[in-house]
């Protein structure tokens, strides 16, 4: 089974406000796909059924190969299947009662039950590679958001997961500080590990992503290369859209 | 002031001292466990139990402090002797010492009241770090011992205090069902001769003593664990 990670018929209502619309999506080993979408969309939702963060109502969800039905799964299977994952907040979430070490060593002690000794070895060769080295004793409150959003790519990379989800990972942070954190992510990329990014950066998206999904009212409308989707999307939405985006002028009316 | 009768006296009160905290310690340590317990049921909703939280905690706040120690000196010995019929054994129930009554009633105060303080602080910490939790693959028990409680202790800390030193002037109150504590030796080592007032002055330094001491404690476990909140500064 080539696909990494496979959604089928993924619906998702919260109260009465249907979110997700039975959405369909196949992601194969190595890609990078960006979800772009207007907000309210359904991108963020869509990207917590995949760790059931957020448990969908109807459909299946499947990460390299172990396949779960959203309706009828047990706690073990669903932690069985988180650890297939991880996750890159939109506010860090780093744990604050831990220093920026302790955060990344967390999973590997906790979850993946390693030796503390060998744990710290790898998790400050990790936090090294993101820029972080002078920082691992600091606990989350003393770092710049961009730090502790490097900090956060550690602690999930650091897991060897099978696919890595980014919800809007620069969606906080102060303008000067976006592009230390899309470096590093574009460096993680770069791995070939299986990533999907739900993100509002366009320039960013064209750069990294294999693929650009669009998405709008809980359904996926387009799909394709960014070279097609950015530069010629088919679908009036996906149009309109990316001219409110790269256009603020537009985004006026 | 009868200066001999204090001079005498203060060795035994302060023998009565190691009861006190005892009491305090044991009805604290049971009755916190159970109060998290119930702000982690009414938390989480759970069914049937966190109805029964809700009552039970509404009750405890309003009853006197003196009428649930007797109900729980008069009334517990009488349903557990007839419990212990009704499964064929008989207990006795003049073997139990007046201060495990008092402990039960002073640990069920305590889990009303420390249950709302660990409510409020389970629910400020931030969702995000459950769900961050969960996104390494922690199972939730892990979670929580992990991540959640020491973030909602560092905050309940301060409250805990005040309800701990409320706690060890509560247990007075223990002298009403027969505790020989700190009031109780006092105020018997008083009758004799009539030494209320010097009785009742060196109970209260000794009460201002252990709630100063307790204070500085706190803080000290408030300054440790809130050590992660540090700010920009280091």
């Amino acid at each position: 089974m080539a696909n990494m990670v496979e959604l089928s018929n993924i619906h998702k209502s919260f109260g009465k406000n249907h979110i997700l619309k039975g959405v369909n999506l196949t992601i194969e080993k190595g890609e990078v796909v960006v979800i772009l979408g207007p907000s309210g969309s359904g991108k963020t939702t869509l990207l917590r059924t995949v760790n059931f963060l957020d448990s969908a109502d109807d459909g299946s969800v499947a990460v390299n190969g172990f396949q779960l039905d959203c309706k009828k799964h047990s706690k073990t299977q669903v932690i069985e299947l988180r650890r297939k994952t991880a996750m890159v907040f939109q506010n860090y979430n780093l744990f604050q009662n831990k220093t920026i070490l302790e955060n990344v060593m967390e999973g590997l002690v906790t979850v993946k039950k390693m030796g503390k000794a060998d744990a710290e070895k790898m998790s400050r060769e990790i936090l090294a590679k993101v820029g972080l080295s002078e920082r691992c004793d600091f606990y989350p409150s003393q770092l710049s958001g961009g730090q502790q959003q490097r900090a956060g790519i550690a602690r999930a990379l650091i897991l060897d997961p099978d696919v890595i989800l980014f919800d809007e990972p620069t969606s906080a942070l102060d303008p000067e500080l976006v592009g230390e954190v899309l470096n590093t992510i574009k460096t993680v990329a770069q791995t070939g590990i299986t990533m999907i990014v739900v993100t509002h950066e366009i320039s960013f998206a064209r750069e990294v992503a294999s693929r650009i999904i669009f998405m709008e009212g809980g359904s996926i409308v387009e799909e394709g290369k960014p070279s097609e989707i950015l530069v010629n999307p088919k679908e009036p939405r996906t149009q309109q859209f990316l001219k409110r985006i790269t256009d603020p002028q537009a985004a006026g009316e | 002031m009868d200066f001999k009768f204090i001079i005498e006296a203060l060795p035994k009160i302060m023998l009565a001292v190691p009861i006190t905290l005892f009491m305090s310690l044991v009805s604290a340590a049971a009755g916190w466990l159970l109060g998290l317990s119930i702000a982690l049921i009414r938390k989480h909703r759970v069914p049937v139990l966190s109805q029964f939280s809700a009552v039970f905690v509404s009750f405890m706040r309003g009853v006197p402090m003196v009428i649930l120690l007797y109900i729980s000196y008069y009334a517990l010995p009488i349903l557990l002797y007839s419990y212990g019929l009704s499964i064929g054994i008989t207990i006795d129930i003049n073997a139990v010492p007046p201060i495990v009554y008092a402990i039960i009633a002073l640990a069920l105060d305590q889990a009303a009241y420390s249950s709302e303080i660990f409510r409020s602080a389970l629910s400020a910490v931030d969702e995000g770090q459950m769900e961050a939790a969960f996104s390494v693959g922690m199972t939730r028990t892990q979670a929580l011992m992990r991540i959640i409680f020491p973030q909602a202790l560092a905050m309940a800390i301060p409250n805990l205090g005040g309800i701990f030193v409320g706690l060890v002037k509560g247990t007075s109150l223990a002298y009403y069902v027969g505790v020989y504590e700190i009031t109780a030796t006092a105020n018997l080592l008083a009758m004799p001769a009539l030494n209320f007032i010097e009785a009742y002055i060196m109970t209260t330094l000794i009460y201002e003593a252990i709630s100063f001491v307790l204070n500085k404690l706190f803080r000290i476990c408030e300054d440790r664990l809130k050590k992660f909140r540090a700010g920009a500064s280091a």
